[in-house]
């Protein structure tokens, strides 16, 4: 079927939009880029653009001499390997039972669930319940609070149950028990919905700040998101002139190196996004017609 | 059917003894490092006290991190108590001491800039009062508070009972307003005296190019951070002034500073999207990059600025000049605090005693010099009548002495004399620096004069902390009022600043701002005999 003319108008307007957008999106991070790779002279005097000006690695040489941010990355890959694991076990044993129709007390549970959504006990609550089971300073904290999103727990929930009963039938009639229909027919059906909330999670966890920056009290297992944070405000705490010292500036992190933090942070996700991204529209949609 | 709820129930029975293992393996980690705290053999007689330090994330690897690193070590092994450090993320700390102090894990001693912070928690009953302390436990710090009786005043909370401890830094500039000299020199201008002046050089600076490029490529001046904030100290646009020996709300110089800005941007002296650049950055770039006459400064980093500039420009030439009259007086943009408050103590402190002896520790001359230049004979020498040697080399400086600064949040200028100063760190051999140098003489002379003394009725910090509500009132209404101010500005014809500022009057009245008003003039009236007011300032030594 040919497109009629007014289509192909619409078409490419649409194009250059999603180009525009897209551009949008990419610029910052390009000039963040340039402005880590260039020579602090040139950083300092504003000519750097989408181009590195006078080409110098001096920013990574300070960021990775002069902070902690290796350790800061390994501490950031095992929250997020770890998390991640165990978020997803809990998940998938959280919705699965949910999504059978012979749960006893099915819906009373999803209820529950669905209500912690809509409350939250809020932060120094929240703390102190941490602190009574003792997680404080360990990575207990972050992973437990989060360790099932309601949200992600429904979305899987609402996928098995859209898994066809007949599969499910021919495998009892097999003899399949109850663990192996989930690990050999109900998990490998859903791999693109598993691999959404797998990215939902890690990118949660890669992210962490508040958390981190609340319960974790020893400097060596901060991750990144605390560390970098700390490099970058010194420039916009300057604003608030009663609370500048000259300490502070003498201290404040040079251009080139936050960029090169910021830089460090978000290029691991930005690689793992386009290997989970073709899951996703798949994977996401609840309750959608799936062709 | 039974069966399939069984294997469910295992399902979720196994969720729970993971929830379950998790918990228990953090809790081990945790218990296990609480015992490495106090390791060596003396601990055992020592005290243990805890004690806040500042994290900024810039310990290098090899040092350890700012709970363990050298000096905390030193701290330890010298002073007369076991210090567990605990690290408050710099840019975070209220967030973080909140959550300490809901918990009951803040710790004993605690260090904090922020003067607003400070007296929330004396608001909250957090904070020990420290009179009884000093005089029965106390010797260093005892001293240091008879030598200075300004420590005990401002240290001094509504009560009448002293809680925070502080230092002398001295009196030193801090924002500071420069000049393109060679553009001056060659417009044949001379430094601007008074505000009409300033507006002529301004005028030229735009439209005579200076640069001689040929093309109008240039702004005289800028209106964006730290020198829209120096403006306003040429016009006293500080809110609360003293007028016949009360504390009152001024409109009139708002109304001069406003009118002075608009004509400024009405005439097309300045950069048209000054308000987008909330920092300063792009000003600063401009003035680098030869496309600015005018730029103020914060603090620190003047040398880089010239080092960058003449980089850009081998002709180029900055002065810092002082700030031109206005028809409100002569006045000084915002210099140093010479006498700061950072430390309090927990009220809940088990050992103040020991807290104390740390105090007078870390107040003792010989830990202030090694919490600055690192320990004698390791990393410096003394000289006889000089300031000490540094025999270390730069790389290793900077490693391993970088991050004391935070550790000496005590130290007082007094201490070290001229030693303290940045100007002692410069070698005059090397040109850019004796120039420097320079520079750093010509604004103590223009800024550190009680001539001209500052605007505001004291340093930003000496403010008295209002109560939380009237708080709330300013910060909302200063937000609209700030906003009203800069539509001025940018609307040319459209809006004048008469009406703006009617319009600023009306949303402060609205706001309930006259109590604000109210409680600052009862504070002023009871408080200017005792209060340390810029009078007070000007008497503190210059060191820089």
């Amino acid at each position: 079927m040919k497109d009629t003319w007014g289509e192909k108008i619409f078409y490419r307007f649409n194009y250059v939009l999603l180009a525009l957008a897209g551009l949008a999106c990419l610029l910052p991070i390009v000039h963040v880029a340039s402005v880590s790779l260039s020579e602090p002279h040139a950083v300092m005097s504003g000519s750097v653009a989408l181009w590195p000006v006078g080409w110098s690695v001096e920013s990574y040489a300070t960021l990775i001499e002069g902070t902690n941010i290796v350790r800061a990355f390994k501490n950031n890959v095992v929250i997020t390997l770890v998390g991640v694991v165990l978020s997803m076990i809990a998940t998938i044993m959280a919705a699965y039972p949910l999504s059978r129709s012979y749960f006893y007390w099915r819906r009373r549970f999803t209820l529950a669930i669905v209500f912690t959504m809509l409350f939250g006990g809020g932060l120094i609550p929240t703390y102190l319940i941490i602190k009574s089971l003792g997680l404080i300073d360990s990575y207990g904290a972050l992973w437990l609070p989060g360790l099932v999103s309601a949200f992600n727990m429904l979305v899987l929930k609402t996928y098995f149950e859209g898994l066809p009963v007949e599969m499910e039938e021919a495998a009892r009639m097999d003899g399949c028990s109850e663990w192996r229909l989930i690990a050999q027919i109900v998990l490998p059906l859903s791999m693109p919905v598993l691999a959404a909330l797998t990215l939902f999670y890690a990118v949660g966890y890669w992210n962490a700040f508040m958390s981190v920056l609340i319960y974790i009290n020893s400097p060596e297992k901060h991750n990144m998101a605390v560390l970098v944070q700390q490099m970058v405000q010194s420039q916009s705490l300057l604003q608030e002139i009663n609370g500048i010292q000259q300490e502070d500036i003498k201290q404040m992190t040079p251009e080139g190196v936050k960029t090169a933090g910021i830089l460090v942070m978000i290029v691991p996700m930005m690689i793992v996004y386009p290997f989970l991204q073709k899951y996703f529209v798949k994977g996401v949609m609840i309750g959608a017609v799936k062709g | 059917m039974n069966n399939n709820v069984k294997a469910v129930s295992v399902a979720a029975a196994v969720v729970f003894m993971v929830l379950a293992a998790v918990g228990c393996s953090s809790n081990g980690g945790n218990s296990s490092k609480q015992g490495e705290g106090g390791g060596s053999k003396e601990s055992a007689k020592k005290p243990v006290i805890s004690q806040s330090i500042y994290d900024r994330g810039s310990v290098p690897p090899e040092e350890g991190t700012i709970e363990k690193n050298r000096w905390t070590d030193w701290i330890n092994e010298n002073g007369p108590a076991t210090v567990k450090f605990t690290a408050i993320p710099r840019w975070e700390s209220a967030a973080k001491f909140n959550t300490l102090f809901a918990s009951g894990s803040a710790p004993d001693l605690i260090f904090e800039y922020d003067t607003n912070y400070r007296n929330q928690l004396y608001n909250q009953k957090q904070l020990l009062p420290l009179d009884d302390l000093i005089a029965n436990n106390s010797t260093e710090y005892k001293e240091l508070l008879e030598q200075n009786p300004v420590l005990r005043k401002i240290g001094t909370k509504p009560d009448g009972k002293l809680y925070e401890f502080g230092r002398i830094n001295g009196l030193a500039t801090n924002h500071v307003l420069y000049v393109r000299a060679d553009w001056l020199k060659k417009l044949n201008l001379d430094v601007p005296k008074t505000t009409d002046d300033l507006y002529k050089v301004i005028k030229a600076f735009t439209e005579q190019d200076p640069d001689g490029n040929g093309k109008k490529d240039t702004f005289g001046y800028s209106l964006s951070f730290v020198t829209g904030m120096i403006t306003d100290s040429m016009f006293q646009n500080v809110t609360w002034v003293v007028e016949n020996g009360n504390l009152i709300h001024d409109w009139d110089r708002l109304k001069a500073a406003t009118v002075f800005k608009k004509k400024l941007y009405d005439d097309g002296l300045i950069d048209k999207d000054y308000l987008a650049d909330k920092n300063g950055e792009k000003a600063k770039q401009d003035f680098i990059n030869g496309k600015l006459g005018f730029y103020g400064a914060n603090g620190g980093g003047g040398l880089p600025l010239l080092e960058a500039l003449r980089k850009n420009d081998s002709n180029s030439q900055m002065i810092p000049i002082e700030l031109p009259e206005s028809q409100f007086g002569q006045f000084s943009p915002v210099i140093g605090n010479p006498v700061q408050m950072t430390a309090v103590i927990n009220a809940s402190a088990k050992d103040p005693v020991a807290v104390m002896k740390h105090i007078d520790f870390l107040v003792s001359e010989i830990t202030q010099k090694t919490l600055r230049n690192g320990t004698e004979g390791t990393y410096w020498r003394n000289v006889a009548n000089e300031c000490p040697e540094v025999i270390v080399d730069k790389d290793r400086q900077t490693k391993e002495l970088g991050y004391l600064g935070d550790f000496a949040m005590l130290n007082s200028s007094t201490t070290f004399g001229k030693c303290a100063t940045y100007a002692s760190t410069l070698d005059p051999s090397k040109p850019l620096e004796k120039e420097y140098l320079d520079i750093i003489d010509m604004a103590k002379k223009a800024y550190l004069d009680p001539a001209r003394p500052i605007a505001e009725i004291t340093h930003g910090e000496h403010m008295p902390g209002l109560p939380q509500d009237l708080g709330l009132i300013v910060t909302n209404a200063n937000k609209t009022i700030s906003d009203t101010i800069n539509k001025a500005i940018v609307s040319g014809a459209s809006y004048t600043s008469e009406q703006a500022i009617a319009d600023a009057k009306s949303t402060w009245e609205k706001s309930g701002g006259k109590q604000v008003d109210d409680w600052y003039a009862k504070w002023y009236a009871e408080n200017k005999g005792k209060a340390f007011l810029k009078e007070d300032m000007y008497k503190m030594p210059i060191i820089q």
